[in-house]
């Protein structure tokens, strides 16, 4: 019955699951106790009912090192499935109680048996193994198979993607492989097991132990075959990223048209060989499955998109997954945040057309686009000093307690200049002189000689549309980007002279 | 029952009025909104970095002493201080910033209630709550009681407790001979973070509404001031909750004056409904009293009928008893004698 | 009438009890001087947080609802015909006067501009505001009060047209003295719902009034019993009722007490529980609460109780003496104890000694001249010459 294996797989999987992977440093924050990546909390889901002594804490690795000689095959079923992760001995219980005698025998009996065999040997006693201990976290990492990974694979199986992506054909009931079609395994495997579908914990440790195991047999260099090689954090910082790590080819354009069925404004070219470098997974922004987005986010909300619109998915600033969501995160970036965290940028038509600047849809195709387009041209020189651009500019306008401010103009203009010159999104989006100008000299026309400051702030603020006045202006502008740059010239003597007022 | 706000402040606004409430729009169910366009201001605690030239300011605008710690002392911060007569305003830190967080300050003075409970609770009326927004305070009538002081929840009035001749009660004035010339008030204007605003109620509501709304991760969705105790002129936006600010959060919108002197109107009831009761408990217990004299003297005057009546009875039965005995003495004599005179004979 | 004054005796003037209280009401009068010269702070320990302290708490708040015996005795002498208690009306009344003029001291010498006292009443009036009525009221029953002693005082001068005059006033002025009395215990306490956020939730409520009215009632009766502990043995030699007479008034006070103690406990219960402040007994406050309640409120109350059943005078003085207690211990809870509670602690007030000093020198004060005219005027007796007063 379907029950007799799902039971004690469900049951493994929630008692690997038992804990929500953390890490150490978030362990040591709490003030919890760190549990080891390879430790496995056995405890029952709650269908099973509540336990009566506290959860095993089982140290995996102990076990493996000890086992070494025999192999995953004394717990564990290894055939050509793969490694069945739950115990051997509780596939097909599907009775509380009788799934604890399975547990004790199959543990104690091992136990008891290496003790009598004279070799190093765990508890036979309750308490021994249900041990009463403070609340702990797990220090298990979740494991990230990023295109560094992903590459080494391929370079190991070139050509050979089935080996380790499949679909599963609903028709005929069973996994094949369909080219062009390879998955993350995120996008149809879950947090839990869903009937025939095993949640990612299993199918990964399924799939990917059993081919390290094998390989491991083979005396062939592998992957990790114990917890700690894929779940601690520390080891997996040892696992050094590819220098050159190579495309992972599936089939994908360099550049394509953003377009929808149905959608009417100005397309999108969008160059995705550049994006694809940006993240460590496709599914940074293929969150779901590795398809364009228009195929599930519709004109309209639909339950497909998960209520989410094409318009949204593309623009809302606060999503992970949009455009403009993730142009926003790197405006945070120290370079970027002095102008674009401040309170000062207007938004504007104009940030629209740097994107839509491609053709209306029509019944026509769209131009081919070639690689590497859009094109984002390189950053002009910066003009050299002059009258219209002054090297230093002295604000005299509010001498009070303070002396004139000597403001370093062409040196701020340097510092935000060069970053922008080496970054292809900042070029794109503002890749000239005037739009840099705009991120101080707000709310005016960009270009040379913008107005003065005192032409918009008048002296006192003017409340009713929240417009600070002069002082306040000057004081929010350069502090403000200063506090978001780092920059530590923050106080009031850092910029003006305290002033000798003369009796 | 309780005064509408028209109602309140018109009584104000008169002064004299009769020992009743003076409440002449008292139970009636408009609201009033306070007067249209009167000022206040916007205080973004989000904004302040504490550098305390608002005090400054201040103590100049009013000609006070400059504040005793000079403006760069941090150490001024490690105690939590209150307005006094010398410094009207003061600011203090709420939050140290030792987490990664910047530290966090408010600048406390005078809040210009919308309803102040100082002017309501007055005895002579020496508080006015102006149509510009600031209370103005008469040191020409004001006696010195310090009932203001402890009403006022913001904990805002100081008093001259050294001064023997003239002592005032002292709090921020919101700058009321600046606001009518068109200035700004003294705070206002110096502040270089621009936490402090100085414009229309009714305005800086909107600007505070649209600073949290555009950005939602940096304000408690919430103006302080806005309703409290009936509210404010000073309204206060914060980015922690405002009771770690030491301000009343969460407390009712109904104002002081309306919680605290609604009770005044039982005062007529009393006036009107007593004497009739009192003056009916006793007639009552003169009417007792009457009563009682009447039933003893009725009682004495039976007593005494009675009496008289039972003596002659008595009189007359002792007497036909006396009459018998003697009628009887006389024929057993009688007997006696013809019995002597039948037994001898003549002899 | 030959009165025993108290200058007779070896001593002359310098009795023990002259010189005591002569010490007490020179310091007093010192630090008054100096209050008046150089303000309140050199006196007091009142601040900008705390500005009311003991002066205002015992001779404003606990003075008046000690000197309310005398419109108390009074209505139920004259309007509820209770005429076994005539012979305390008289003390009662004194007993009253004379609180209120020490109401009135205490307020000249704590308010910061004493000679504008009258300001309410002749340049401008402020009738939103509870005190204002507070003031109106205690300078109406402070006249009314005066009104009422000056029997003794014509019968003393020999005035008997003027006698007959005030005599043919009682029932009117002791009408409108429970008008007013009723009015300005009821407000004292009133005076307190404005200030919600300062004030203890267990004494704040909307049943402050009627709680300082009520417990004002207990408070006059128990002064009543304390009055006549110490006039009945000072003045013996005036008293012309019998012992048993006497120890009838005093039981029969003591069961008005207990009656109206139980009342007072019934209003707190209520404010309690419209409030629904039950869990607040649980704390460090609750525990205070506890104390002033169970300790000053039901304890005389049962003791009242008791010692009318047993006819113990003892009982029934002591009772009153805790009655007096636990009123003036509510009224300085409900002034600087409670008040401002959560303000920190380097801020909180305590009496400074000076002040403390005063307060008992307008005790002793009243003392002196309470002691002066009942020696010379029938207070404790009644004079022959003229009738009864209703």
């Amino acid at each position: 019955m379907m029950h007799r294996t799902i039971l004690p797989l469900l049951a493994t999987s929630l008692v690997l699951l038992g804990f929500t992977p953390s890490s150490p440093a978030a362990a040591a924050e709490s003030g919890l106790r760190g549990v080891p990546p390879a430790t496995v909390v056995m405890e029952f889901p709650e269908e099973l009912g509540a336990m009566q002594r506290p959860a095993v804490e089982f140290d995996h690795a102990a076990h493996t090192k000890a086992l070494e000689a025999e192999g995953c095959e004394k717990c564990h079923t290894v055939d050509d499935k793969g490694l069945t992760p739950a115990l051997t001995a509780t596939l097909n219980v599907d009775d509380r109680n009788r799934l604890i005698d399975v547990y004790h025998d199959t543990c104690m009996g091992c136990h008891e048996q290496r003790a009598a065999e004279s070799l190093k040997a765990g508890p036979v006693t309750c308490g021994e193994c249900h041990q009463r201990r403070a609340p702990g976290e797990s220090e298990r990492v979740a494991m990230a198979f990023d295109y560094s990974l992903h590459a080494r694979h391929v370079r190991t199986y070139p050509e050979k993607c089935d080996t380790c992506h499949h679909v599963y054909d609903e028709v005929e009931k069973k996994l094949r492989y369909e080219k062009g079609k390879e998955e993350a395994c995120r996008g149809c495997h879950g947090a839990v097991d869903v009937e025939k579908n095993l949640s990612l914990a299993n199918a990964s440790h399924r799939q990917c132990i059993a081919c390290h195991l094998d390989r491991a047999r083979q005396q062939l260099d592998g992957g990790p075959t114990e917890c700690v090689g894929c779940h601690d954090a520390a080891t997996l910082r040892e696992i050094k990223p590819l220098e050159e790590i190579p495309r992972l080819v599936r089939g994908q354009p360099d550049s394509l048209w953003v377009k929808a069925p149905g959608a009417t404004s100005a397309m999108v070219a969008f160059n995705h060989l550049s994006h694809e470098p940006q993240q460590e997974f496709c599914t940074t922004c293929h969150h779901d499955r590795l398809l364009s987005c228009a195929e599930c986010h519709g004109l309209t909300a639909a339950s497909d998109g998960g209520g989410v619109t094409l318009e949204r998915a593309h623009h809302m600033e606060s999503s992970e997954y949009s455009c403009t969501g993730c142009h926003r995160r790197v405006t945070s970036n120290r370079d970027c945040a002095g102008c674009h965290l401040g309170t000062s940028l207007a938004g504007g038509q104009g940030a629209c057309k740097t994107c839509h600047d491609g053709p209306r849809p029509s019944k026509e195709d769209p131009p081919v686009l070639q690689t590497g387009s859009p094109q984002v041209a390189e950053l002009a020189e910066l003009p050299a000093a002059s009258d219209d651009f002054p090297e230093k500019v002295k604000i005299d306008v509010l001498v009070g307690e303070y002396e004139a401010s000597e403001m370093p103009h062409l040196k701020i203009l340097a510092r935000l200049d060069a970053p922008i010159r080496s970054n292809r999104l900042a070029r794109h989006f503002h890749g000239t002189v005037e739009a840099m100008c705009a991120g101080c000299h707000h709310h005016s026309p960009a270009g040379e000689r913008p107005p003065r400051c005192a032409a918009c702030h008048g002296p006192t603020a003017a409340a009713t549309v929240d417009k600070p006045g002069l002082k306040v202006a000057y004081h929010r502008q350069c502090i403000g980007c200063h506090q978001r740059m780092g920059i530590d010239k923050q106080g009031c003597t850092d910029c003006h002279a305290e002033r000798e007022v003369a009796p | 029952m309780s005064m509408s706000r028209r109602g309140f402040v018109g009584s104000l606004a008169v002064g004299a009025g009769a020992l009743s409430s003076g409440a002449a729009d008292a139970g009636t169910i408009e609201h009033f909104e306070g007067y249209p366009g009167r000022y206040g201001l916007l205080h973004d605690t989000t904004l302040c970095v504490g550098c305390r030239s608002c005090e400054v300011a201040c103590a100049k605008v009013n000609a006070l002493p400059e504040p005793k710690q000079p403006v760069g002392d941090l150490d001024v911060f490690e105690t939590v201080r209150r307005s006094t007569t010398t410094a009207f305003t003061v600011v203090n830190r709420y939050q140290d910033g030792d987490d990664g967080n910047p530290p966090i300050y408010r600048k406390l003075q005078c809040m210009h209630c919308n309803e102040p409970c100082c002017a309501a609770v007055c005895l002579v009326h020496a508080f006015t709550k102006t149509p510009e927004g600031p209370i103005l305070y008469d040191p020409e009538v004001c006696i010195g009681c310090r009932y203001c002081i402890m009403a006022c929840p913001y904990y805002a009035l100081s008093y001259e407790y050294d001064n023997p001749i003239d002592p005032q009660v002292l709090r921020c004035t919101m700058c009321y001979p600046r606001i009518k010339e068109g200035l700004n008030p003294g705070c206002a204007d110096a502040c270089p973070a621009g936490a402090i605003t100085f414009g229309r109620r009714e305005d800086l509501l909107m600007v505070a509404r649209d600073r949290i709304r555009k950005f939602p991760d940096r304000y408690i969705n919430h103006v302080f001031g806005e309703y409290e105790f009936g509210g404010t002129s000073w309204l206060m936006l914060a980015g922690i909750p405002f009771r770690e600010l030491d301000l009343n959060e969460g407390v009712t919108h109904e104002s002081l004056p309306a919680i605290g002197t609604s009770y005044l109107s039982v005062v007529p009831l009393i006036v009107t409904i007593y004497p009739g009761l009192l003056a009916a408990f006793y007639a009552f217990t003169k009417r007792k009293d009457t009563l009682a004299k009447r039933e003893l003297e009725a009682a004495l005057a039976e007593a005494r009928v009675l009496g008289e009546e039972e003596m002659k009875a008595k009189l007359s039965h002792a007497a036909e008893r006396a009459k018998k005995d003697k009628e009887k003495a006389v024929e057993v004599a009688v007997r006696k004698a013809l019995a002597e005179q039948g037994e001898g004979g003549p002899s | 009438m030959s009165i025993a004054t108290a200058d007779s005796g070896r001593n002359g003037i310098f009795t023990p009890f002259n010189l005591i209280t002569g010490a007490i009401l020179l310091g007093g009068a010192i630090i008054l001087t100096i209050r008046f010269t150089t303000g309140l702070a050199s006196t007091t320990n009142l601040s900008d947080t705390n500005p009311w302290g003991l002066w205002i708490g015992f001779d404003v708040m606990a003075g008046v609802a000690l000197a309310a015996g005398g419109f108390v005795i009074s209505s139920a002498v004259f309007l509820f015909g209770m005429k076994e208690y005539q012979p305390v009306v008289r003390p009662a009344l004194l007993t009253g006067f004379l609180g209120y003029a020490l109401v009135v001291i205490g307020l000249l010498a704590d308010l910061g501009r004493p000679w504008r006292l009258p300001y309410p009443f002749i340049k401008q009036a402020g009738p939103t505001s509870p005190l204002f009525e507070v003031s109106l009221c205690v300078a109406l029953y402070l006249t009314v009060l005066f009104i009422e002693t000056t029997p003794a005082v014509f019968e003393w001068l020999g005035l008997k047209w003027w006698r007959r005059l005030v005599a043919q006033l009682t029932i009117v002025l002791t009408i409108f003295g429970l008008i007013l009395s009723t009015m300005h215990q009821s407000t004292l306490g009133a005076m307190f719902m404005v200030t919600p956020t300062k004030l203890h939730p267990l004494w704040y409520s909307s049943q402050i009034p009627v709680q300082f009215f009520v417990s004002a009632i207990a408070a006059g009766i128990s002064m009543i019993i304390v009055e006549g502990w110490f006039s009945h043995r000072a003045f013996h030699h005036q008293v012309q009722i019998s012992d048993d007479q006497f120890r009838d008034i005093n039981f029969g006070l003591a069961k008005g007490g207990a009656v109206v103690l139980v009342t007072y406990l019934a209003v707190k219960v209520v404010a309690l529980s419209l409030e629904n402040e039950w869990r607040l007994l649980a704390t460090g406050w609750g525990a205070w609460y506890l104390v002033e309640l169970i300790g000053f409120v039901v304890t005389p109350c049962i003791l009242f109780a008791v010692a009318y059943r047993e006819r113990k005078l003892g009982l029934a003085r002591v009772a009153a003496a805790m009655t007096v207690f636990g009123v003036v211990l509510n009224r300085f809870n409900v002034t600087f104890i409670a008040f401002n509670w959560q303000v920190p602690h380097e801020m909180r007030y305590a009496p400074a000694w000076t002040e403390v000093w005063v307060t008992v020198s307008l005790i002793t004060f009243a003392v002196v001249v309470f002691r002066w005219i009942a020696h010379r005027m029938p207070i404790m007796y009644e004079h022959p010459d003229y009738p009864a007063l209703h």
